[in-house]
Formats: structure tokens, C-alpha cells, sequence
């Protein structure tokens, strides 16, 4: 329960008895949160850790969390009703997209401690007494906070918004995008990026193609996301460690989740593509991991034209002829910064692309910091 | 992992509706045509849903998906779904 090489980065708290005294749907007044939970929270809060709520009340409790002053808006995630706390725990972890090796739970109660534990006993169970002590592990320390961690929580609700408005949309998938008024930017990646990048290697699952770290060397291709919701910033990457020849590999995709049912994947795909054909390739290719997490991924290369040409064991490699380089799907506003200058389908070679391999290199030189964690 | 369902070992393909209707949480979907695509213009399957019904389906039938379908074709309809179970399952 206490190997260092973990993260937790999401902490699952309890109500009832854990957050605030009592049973509170049975009692007359609001409750009142206990002031070490308070203190928790803002200590998790600051350093980017996600908050989420499982509790055994019926979904009306969740008005009582939003009313209160010191909860109202903290939580990415809430599951409430009658089942198994570790059901809800798991749900919260797909959800939110992490594994549940980077899920902590708090519960007063010793026997929903105790059913977690048997059932995920990935996740580390704490009794609300020990977490003053435990926000001082390792496990609670993810280091260096950046802009995208701090905004982290504000995306998630943006995305409940974003749910929201989907639910209510009568129309495809497509024309939803469309309405949401979704921009995507590509760009190469430049030096500041390069914490964000780490981040993005080691956090994403679903939509991640490899989980290698970063190439330390080559190209960086990385998608910005925004639309009538808010900006999500900086979402996606693509890594191509050799970006020369005929022949491109990217040894790395990984893209939020927030971003990728979006449609992120083809969009950044599309992206690397054109801009191989424009230096000459004939052949992009994606090494893939075959895990039933990563599908995801694999979905979005197949939207983005790719097909699989080669397997072993474990991984399979994705590839799409670059002859006819692709266009952007009619659904998203593209500004495209990797080869601005060009005119489509121009094929050239050297040239001024280098100033885009140079920053992309720096860039990706940090991403050796990234620790081997998916 | 190579589990079978419940007693059925014929009976894999048959699983597929059910277990899509059980993961939804809702029994309608059981009953839906077979040409009905499981994401755009269909059921639009979320991603954590998509990932969640390739679990089932592979603890119920033994028939694991995502790594015997590298384009993922059989995602397409809840009856090519239904079809690549049935050519797998042992």
C-alpha cells in the first residue's frame, strides 16, 4: 500500500460519517463539514488531484454537496444509490479515465473499507483518521503542478455541461461537434510544452497507442482543443522520433479523454499525415498496443484511414498510405500550423520544417524525465 | 478468462444482445435490429462504454475482441458483433 513508483490521482470520499458528522438527508439543518476534510480537500485541490463522491445516499444528496459552501463544484465525479462502494469506485476510475492502481478511497465505515479492499485491492483504502498522515506520502506528491493539472477540475465540469447539452441535442455525433463550434489547432511543440507533454504520456490511457515515454529526440505534433464550452488547451500529441524519409513511425499518440471523444485522434492523425506527405513520406505508421483500454485509440486511427498491417503478440502496427494525404473532417475548424506556408499536397522536402523539428526536439528531450507509468 | 457463460456454451453469439443491453442498463437494447451501428448514427457508444462491453463479452464468451479484431470491424453493427463472437468462441 505504500510502493512509491504510484500516483494517486484521484482521492473517492465518502459522505455520511466521513465528510460531515451524522446521516445528513436525515437530519433537519445542512450539514457541517468537518474541518480536517475541508483541509484535505484544499490540500488534494492544490496539488492537481482529482475529488470525487461514492456514497450509499440517493442521488438527492448530491444537492446537499452543491449547496454546501465548502464542497459546492470540488468534485469531478459522483456516484450515489444503493451497490457496492467498490462498483462505484470503479465507475468513477473509468470514468475519470484512470487505473485504479491511482485511486484512494475514504471511508468511516471499516466494512466498505473492507469490501474495497478485497474487491480492488489496486486501491488504496483509507480511514479518514489516517489521511492528515497519508497527504504526506509519496503516493499524495505528484510533483511540479501545471497549468493544465490546476485546470483540470474546471474541464471536467465543463465537460458535465458539455454531457449536458449532448443529451439534449437531437442529432448526430457530427452535428453536435458542429454545434459546439469545435476549433482544433496543430502546432509543433515548443520547450514550455514540455511538462504538459510528460503529462499527457504518463496520465492517458484510453488514448494512448504505446505507453512509452516520450522519444527523446524527432518531431512533436500537439493538438489544442476548444469550443463554445471553454478551452481545453493542450489535449493531444504525436511523436515521430525519425521524421525523415519515406517511411514515418510515431512511436507515441496519446490524447486526453476529455478530448478524445471528441474526435481528437483522427484530427491529430489527419494533422501528422499531411504533414508527411508534405515532406515526402508515402507511409505513416502506428505501433499499437492491443488492450481492451486502449480501443479507444485504435478507433480513432480507424476514422483517420488507418488499417492494420503487421502484428505480434502484443501489438499490432497501424498504417495508412500516404498518396492521397487526408483531409480534415468537415466537423471541426482546423488551423493548422505545421505547414502553414505549403499549398496541400505540395510535397517538399527540408526546407524551412526544421524550425519545427528543433523546438519539437527540446521539447521532447524533457519527455525523458516521464516516468514509466501509463 | 476463457470462462463461458452461464451454462451456454452454444450459445455465445446469443450473449451479444444481452450483454449490450446489461452494460447499457437498458433492456430495450436486447431487442434492437441487428444493423443498428453501435457508434455514429447508432448507439454511440461512449469510449468507457465501448471498453466496458469488450469485458463482458470476453469474460462471458471467452472471445476477446480487442485482440483478435485489429481494425475493430466487428464494432460496427450489434450484428457484426454478434457474428465475429459466434466465428471465435470456442
Amino acid at each position: 500500500m505504500t510502493a512509491a513508483a504510484r500516483l494517486v490521482k484521484v482521492v473517492v470520499w465518502d459522505l455520511d460519517g466521513t465528510l460531515w458528522p451524522g446521516v445528513a438527508l436525515e437530519s433537519a439543518e445542512e450539514p457541517a463539514v468537518f474541518p480536517a476534510a475541508v483541509q484535505a480537500l484544499d490540500a488534494l485541490a492544490a496539488r492537481g488531484i482529482l475529488v470525487a463522491v461514492a456514497s450509499r445516499n440517493p442521488a438527492e444528496v448530491g444537492a446537499l454537496v452543491e449547496r454546501s459552501r465548502q464542497l459546492a463544484g470540488r468534485f469531478a465525479a459522483a456516484e450515489y444509490g444503493w451497490g457496492r462502494k467498490s462498483e462505484a469506485v470503479r465507475r468513477i476510475a473509468e470514468d475519470l479515465d484512470v487505473q485504479l492502481e491511482a485511486v484512494a478511497f475514504v471511508d468511516d465505515d471499516p466494512l466498505e473499507r473492507a469490501e474495497v479492499e478485497r474487491e480492488l485491492p489496486q486501491v488504496v483504502v483509507l480511514d479518514p483518521q489516517e489521511v492528515p498522515d497519508a497527504l504526506g506520502w509519496p503516493e499524495f506528491d505528484p510533483g511540479p503542478l501545471t497549468a493544465a493539472a490546476e485546470s483540470r477540475l474546471a474541464s471536467y465540469r465543463q465537460r458535465e455541461s458539455r454531457r449536458a447539452a449532448r443529451a439534449q441535442f437531437a442529432g448526430t455525433e457530427e452535428d453536435f461537434l458542429r454545434w459546439c463550434a469545435l476549433r482544433a489547432t496543430l502546432r509543433p511543440a515548443m520547450p514550455a510544452d514540455a511538462d504538459r507533454l510528460a503529462e499527457l504520456a504518463r496520465r492517458t490511457t484510453q488514448y494512448n497507442s504505446t505507453g512509452a515515454g516520450l522519444p527523446a529526440a524527432g518531431l512533436v505534433v500537439v493538438l489544442e482543443l476548444a469550443d463554445r464550452f471553454g478551452d481545453d488547451g493542450l489535449v493531444g500529441l504525436a511523436a515521430v522520433s525519425d521524421p525523415y524519409g519515406a517511411d514515418w513511425t510515431a512511436e507515441l499518440v496519446a490524447v486526453s479523454c476529455r478530448a478524445g471523444g471528441r474526435g481528437a485522434v483522427p484530427v491529430l492523425l489527419t494533422g501528422l499525415a499531411r504533414l508527411a506527405a508534405a515532406r515526402g513520406a508515402r507511409t505513416l505508421r502506428v505501433p499499437c498496443r492491443l488492450t481492451e483500454r486502449n480501443v479507444p485509440v485504435r478507433l480513432g486511427l480507424k476514422r483517420a484511414g488507418f488499417a492494420a498491417s503487421s502484428r505480434d503478440s502484443r501489438a499490432a502496427v497501424f498504417a495508412r498510405d500516404l498518396g492521397t494525404p487526408p483531409s480534415y473532417p468537415d466537423w471541426v475548424t482546423v488551423e493548422d500550423r505545421l505547414n502553414a506556408k505549403r499549398a496541400a499536397g505540395a510535397v517538399e522536402t527540408g526546407g524551412n520544417a526544421g524550425a519545427a523539428e528543433e523546438t519539437a526536439g527540446n521539447a521532447g528531450a524533457a519527455g525523458q524525465t516521464a516516468p514509466g507509468l501509463s | 478468462m476463457t470462462r463461458t457463460g452461464s451454462g451456454h456454451p452454444a450459445g455465445a453469439a446469443d450473449a451479444v444482445p444481452a450483454i449490450l443491453a446489461e452494460v447499457l442498463g437498458d433492456p430495450a437494447v436486447a431487442g434492437l435490429p441487428p444493423d443498428t451501428p453501435l457508434l455514429a448514427g447508432g448507439l454511440d457508444l461512449d469510449s468507457v462504454t465501448v471498453v466496458r462491453l469488450l469485458a463482458a463479452v470476453r469474460e462471458r464468451t471467452g472471445v476477446d475482441v480487442a485482440d483478435l479484431d485489429l481494425d475493430l470491424d466487428a464494432l460496427t453493427t450489434i450484428g457484426t458483433l454478434t457474428a465475429f463472437v459466434a466465428a471465435h468462441a470456442v
